[in-house]
Parts: C-alpha cells; sequence; structure tokens
C-alpha cells in the first residue's frame, strides 16, 4: 500500500484542510461510510465542523485510534487523557464538538462529550446560556410547575 | 399526541447552530442524576416535555444508569392520604429556583434533605380490598395493577426470587385454605398459594381482632428464598420451591422481632432492637449484632424507626422532638449504612453518612420507607 492511500485529507466547512492517518479518520462511521461508498476521493469535505473543531475531533480520534505499534496505551491513562481532553473546554466548545461528534458519528466523542456536559451544567442559568435556550415559561406556568415541584422545607 | 409529534418534527429538521437537537439533549439529561430533573424541567417548555418522555428513561437504562431512590411515607393524622418524600441530595442554592432563599436559610447541614412528592391519591386502605396500586417512579404517579384474587385486609407483601408474594387477612366470606397470592411480574396475574399446612387453624386467624396498629397487622419478610409471613401471633413460612408451609422457626416467630422496624438486604433479614442494628444468621439460627455502628446515635424510646433496602445498603430513620419549637415539631434523621458480610457469624456495618433530612410538625407519622431503582 503506497503512503498515499493511507492517507486522507479531510476539509472544515471553513476550508481548513487537515491530512490524517486513514486509521485515525475511520473512527468516524460518517467517514467511514463515505469511504466505503468511494463517493469521495482522498479529500473529504465536512460541512457541519469548522476548523477549529475538527483539530480537537482529530486529536482525540488520534489518542483513540489503534495504530500498529502504538497500542499499549492503557486505558487507564486513556481516561485520564479524555477527562483532561474536555476540562478545560468552555461550553461553547463543548457544544460545538456534541454536534461533530454526533455528525461524524463517533460514539465515544459523543459520549465523552455529553457527560462532560452532564458534570459541568447544572443549574438552569447555565442551561440558558449553554443552549442559548429562552425560558418560554409564562409567570403564572412557572408559579404552578414550582408549586408541583415544592421542597418539602416551606412548613 | 401533539407534543410527540412536534418532537419528532423538530428532530428531522436542521438544528439551529445555537440549539442541541432532542436526541442530544436526551443524551446529556440522561446523565444527570434525575434528582435534578424538576429544577431542569424549569429551563423551558420543551426541556418539560423531554424530561417526562418515556426515551429519556429508554436512553437511561441503555447507558445502565438506575438510581435507587429512598421513599418515605408519612401519615399526617388531618389528612386522608399519607404523603410520600424522597430523598434526595440537597441541591446547591443555584439550582434552586424561587424557594432558594427558603432552603438556604433553613439548615446548616449539607448532605441530604427529604423532597415532597406530589402525589394525588396515594390508597393506603384498612378496609378489605383486592385493589393494587402500583407507584410508577419515573412519573410519580399511581396506577391499578392487577387485582388480587381475593379481598384482604392490611395486606403485607414481600420479594422472593423476583415475584411478589401478598398475605394478609381475608374477607369473613371468604375461605381459609388461600392464605397469599403470588404475582409473576411478567404475567401480571395473581395465584391462590393452596395451604395444605394441617398443624394450624386458620379461622383462629381469621377471627383475630385485628387493631390498626402494628402488632397485629399481617407482616411478611423474606430470606433463604421462602416467604415468611406472621399474622395475628402465628408465624408460617413458605418454601416455594418445594411447594411447602411449615411453622415459622422458633427464633423468627418471636413477637418482639415482628414488632420491631425490619428489612431484608441481600438475603439477610435485620431488625432494630433495643438499641442495635441486628441480623439474623440462619446457619445458627441466631441474631446476631451488626458490628461497627459506634456512629450511629441512640435513639430515643419514643423514635419510631424504620429500616430500609437502600440499594445494598441499610437506610435508617427515625425521628426527634425539636426542643427549639417547644417541642411541637420533630426533626427526622437519616443514615445510611454500608453492609460487609465478613464471615458466617459477623456482619460489619459502616455509617456512611448521618444527617438531619426533614422538619415535620410532631403529629405526622412514619407509615414506611422503601427504595426503588429507578
Amino acid at each position: 500500500m503506497s503512503k498515499s492511500e493511507k492517507k486522507i485529507v479531510l476539509k472544515s466547512l471553513d476550508n481548513e484542510a487537515f491530512e490524517v492517518e486513514k486509521a485515525v479518520a475511520l473512527q468516524s462511521q460518517t467517514i467511514w461510510v463515505m469511504c466505503e461508498d468511494k463517493c469521495v476521493g482522498n479529500e473529504i469535505p465536512l460541512e457541519n465542523v469548522t476548523g477549529q473543531i475538527l483539530a480537537k475531533v482529530i486529536d482525540y480520534c488520534k489518542k483513540h485510534a489503534v495504530v500498529d505499534g502504538d497500542g499499549d496505551e492503557s486505558s487507564e491513562e486513556l481516561k485520564n487523557w479524555d477527562t483532561e481532553f474536555t476540562k478545560n473546554m468552555d461550553q461553547s466548545t463543548l457544544f460545538n464538538m456534541i454536534l461533530a461528534a454526533n455528525y461524524l458519528n463517533i460514539k465515544s466523542l459523543l459520549n465523552l462529550t455529553c457527560q462532560a456536559v452532564a458534570d459541568k451544567t447544572k443549574t438552569i442559568d447555565e442551561f440558558h446560556t449553554f443552549l442559548n435556550i429562552e425560558n418560554n415559561f409564562t409567570p403564572e406556568e412557572e408559579a404552578q410547575i414550582c408549586q408541583e415541584n415544592l421542597w418539602a422545607f416551606d412548613d | 399526541m401533539s407534543s410527540l409529534e412536534k418532537k419528532k418534527r423538530k428532530m428531522t429538521t436542521t438544528p439551529n447552530p445555537s440549539l442541541l437537537p432532542d436526541d442530544l439533549l436526551l443524551c446529556i439529561f440522561a446523565r444527570i442524576s434525575r434528582l435534578y430533573y424538576p429544577t431542569l424541567s424549569l429551563v423551558s417548555k420543551s426541556f418539560r416535555s423531554l424530561l417526562s418522555s418515556p426515551e429519556l428513561y429508554e436512553t437511561r437504562s441503555l447507558l445502565r444508569r438506575p438510581e435507587i431512590c429512598l421513599y418515605v411515607c408519612l401519615q399526617f393524622p388531618s389528612e386522608s392520604n399519607p404523603r410520600w418524600f424522597t430523598l434526595c441530595p440537597k441541591p446547591n442554592q443555584t439550582l434552586s429556583n424561587t424557594t432558594s432563599e427558603k432552603k438556604s436559610s433553613e439548615k446548616k447541614s449539607s448532605g441530604y434533605v427529604l423532597a415532597n412528592i406530589p402525589l394525588l391519591q396515594s390508597p393506603l386502605s384498612f378496609c378489605p380490598s383486592s385493589r393494587v396500586s402500583i407507584l410508577d417512579c419515573r412519573y410519580h404517579t399511581w396506577h391499578d395493577g392487577p387485582s388480587l384474587q381475593r379481598k384482604r385486609m392490611l395486606p403485607s407483601a414481600s420479594v422472593v426470587d423476583g415475584k411478589i408474594y401478598v398475605g394478609g387477612y381475608k374477607d369473613e366470606d371468604s375461605d381459609t385454605s388461600d392464605s397469599i397470592e403470588v404475582l409473576d411480574p411478567s404475567s401480571q396475574v395473581w395465584d391462590l398459594v393452596p395451604n395444605d399446612y394441617s398443624g394450624w387453624n386458620w379461622d383462629l386467624v381469621r377471627n383475630a381482632r385485628l387493631g390498626m396498629d402494628r402488632d397485629c397487622s399481617p407482616s411478611s419478610a423474606c430470606i433463604d428464598g421462602k416467604f415468611h409471613l406472621l399474622l395475628g401471633s402465628k408465624g408460617l413460612t413458605y418454601d416455594p420451591k418445594k411447594g411447602k408451609w411449615s411453622l415459622l422457626q422458633r427464633e423468627l416467630s418471636k413477637s418482639w422481632f415482628w414488632s420491631s422496624p425490619q428489612c431484608t438486604i441481600e438475603d439477610v433479614l435485620y431488625c432494630y432492637d433495643e438499641g442495635m442494628v441486628k441480623w439474623y444468621n440462619t446457619k445458627f439460627r441466631l441474631w446476631e449484632k451488626v458490628k461497627g455502628l459506634q456512629r450511629l446515635p441512640t435513639f430515643a424510646g419514643y423514635a419510631h424507626v424504620e429500616l430500609a433496602d437502600y440499594g445494598g445498603k441499610m437506610a435508617v430513620l427515625w425521628y426527634k422532638y425539636v426542643p427549639s419549637s417547644g417541642y411541637k415539631k420533630k426533626m427526622i434523621w437519616c443514615a445510611v449504612i454500608s453492609l460487609e458480610r465478613r464471615s458466617s457469624q459477623e456482619v460489619l456495618g459502616m455509617v456512611e453518612w448521618c444527617d438531619a433530612v426533614l422538619l415535620v410538625p410532631r403529629s405526622y407519622e412514619f407509615v414506611r420507607a422503601l427504595a426503588a431503582t429507578v
């Protein structure tokens, strides 16, 4: 197999090109299907992912790729690496990582990023800003739900 | 349902880049403790509908994230229905909404609280009835389950090998050979368990004077794959594998045991008696003290103690009067104990935490404490 066949070019939404080992890229089911279909050449356009996010996804895939002679990473180490990986991501990066992991269909990355959001986002305000969600309850509706969820201490 | 259709439509359209599609939100919610759900449901309407959707619980079960929930049932004398509470980690203040000020000023202790669950009807009947109600712990709603074959008063239920056994005083008119019934959850039909044990006069049991107090209520327990039932002052054991009845073991038929708080955890029977948590050693037919519980406070003599299986650990609940309230209020306390079977003769307990969890007016009474995995 020639060297060029083992490599693949991923192109982001903002036209940034990343050359990566095929084994790295194929962790994405979406890319895997594209390659299987042979409907693309060596360059795969990814229209939903920006270069900034794609670079991080590739970092993750490189770490998790099973490449010859590079397979003695212990699962414990990998876990620690995963924790560090998401630890310092801000909410908007995490948010876009979830969308990218979903679009690229990388299950383990989707699990990792969803877990990170679940761990970090616990307050109502955080959800409002993080997901850009408006509180669409009327004050009356809100009061009604508060009443239903009433904690026990209001004796 | 229109809301479901709406949800489906939203999932299939291209998501607004600033919004996660519902299936991804479900992936996140499923990883959050469900104790936060009441608060999260205040984020928006779509959150609220997602948080009460069956899809969420499907995702949770796919992730194998079951949570153990402790339920406590309390009776308030002026109300006909008992109230249900659930034990949950005390939410931090940012997580709460309009009631946060009240909560933060209420208590200094970290840890846990009992939260009121709004349940419309909580069936607890002293009249003979064949009605079976099932509490759906996901949505905190009651459903009617399959009816018992016979009307029974104050029935007591235990689970043996995944089947639910119920024993209890029957209607006066029905005959006495069918003392207990069994439900296989997969078939959803109650079967009568024939009683051919001749050494016992069932009429005596039937005619036993019934009071509403605990001593007279039927009690049941399960250990060693057998169903043990106490009716009145008599106890019987049913072995489902052999289909045989026998008299209750002498040590198990003692009345002090049946009037004590008790629970079964991983096939070991525990009870609280004379200031001690004890376990029943089936091999030697002896009650033994659970060791290592020095951190567990001594309860006042009046304190009604409840024990419950809390996912392999033991939850202990009791109350103390609050002197500063002029003894008009009582504080419900809870301790969680992890248990380790050291040898055939030793069970070691460790108090994981112990905290005041709920302040109630003094006239509240404990009805029950039990746990469910959701």
